[in-house]
């Protein structure tokens, strides 16, 4: 997993000098910052899959980054990309099993994604774009847990 | 698939409050109360009963779903715009797993129509939908505004 860290630390000044002796105050706050490396690679796959397929990412890039985000998380807990916009009975034997996992048996077939992270030139709710930054990700992400 | 060029909802971030201003203000998405989530606990009280007095429009949803996300807005204004006439709640997947077995959700999003304590048979809808697929759909079940 990359991990970034950064440090913030601020020092509150000293007061002045009392009666009471006073101590220096250096507060460090550590944020570490863990991206998950499935991420980058699902949003790389989503990427390269758009491109291979013709097909184009949602207007709106939130529903993109919100799949991605989905299917990274599945990557991360089965060791595979299930789609993140179904129920399963059994998620371990739907990913061993695969009809599921991105690309799908219907988007491979069909160009069908029921998760609007590929979509048809056609579709209402098809952009131009087929490309989704990491920080336009993590923008897309943000607030939504 | 989606017959009409869909109005997007703003992704996930309300619009700033106008100026004050002496006409009476246009009420804006983001002014719209958010319909309730339900969960197993409150599931009969607040579809099942509340069923018997006025449609109940049931849409499960799930974290990672990216076109959940996208018809969120939407759920939240059609409950207002129907003013009364329709009572709208959300069910999320992972919290409810009987209630995703009970009505057999599998794709997400689903809607499904509660009336006179029920499920309306083949009320059941998988998928995003723009606001004129919906008001479609509410009306093939008897719903209008």
């Amino acid at each position: 997993m990359m991990a970034l860290k950064s440090m913030r630390a601020s020092a509150t000044a000293p007061a002045a000098r009392s009666s009471r002796s006073r101590c220096v105050l250096v507060r460090a706050t550590a944020e570490a910052e863990t991206v998950s490396k499935n991420l980058e690679i699902m949003r790389r796959f989503s990427e390269q899959y758009a491109k291979r397929s013709g097909t184009y990412f949602c207007v709106d890039k939130s529903v993109t980054a919100v799949v991605i985000q989905g299917l990274a998380e599945h990557k991360d807990t089965l060791g595979a990309a299930l789609c993140p916009c179904r129920h399963y009975d059994d998620k371990e034997a739907e990913a061993a099993q695969g009809y599921w996992n991105c690309p799908c048996v219907p988007m491979r077939e069909r160009k069908e994604c029921h998760c609007m992270l590929f979509l048809t030139e056609d579709n209402d709710f098809a952009g131009k774009d087929q490309t989704i930054s990491m920080d336009e990700l993590k923008s897309g992400i943000a607030g939504m847990h | 698939m989606l017959a009409s060029r869909p109005t997007l909802p703003a992704a996930g971030r309300s619009r700033a409050f106008g100026p004050a201003i002496t006409t009476p203000r246009t009420l804006r998405s983001s002014h719209i109360a958010r319909v309730a989530n339900v969960g197993e606990a409150t599931f009969d009280a607040e579809v099942l009963q509340a069923s018997k007095t006025q449609p109940v429009l049931v849409d499960f949803w799930a974290s990672w779903c990216g076109p959940c996300k996208l018809v969120a807005p939407l759920m939240d204004a059609t409950e207002k715009d129907f003013g009364g006439k329709l009572k709208v709640v959300k069910i999320e997947h992972d919290a409810n797993p009987k209630l995703i077995a009970s009505y057999k959700v599998y794709g997400l999003p689903t809607l499904i129509v509660f009336k006179d304590g029920a499920e309306v048979e083949g009320s059941k809808r998988e998928g995003a939908i723009t606001r004129a697929l919906l008001e479609q759909y509410l009306k093939k079940h008897g719903i209008s505004k």
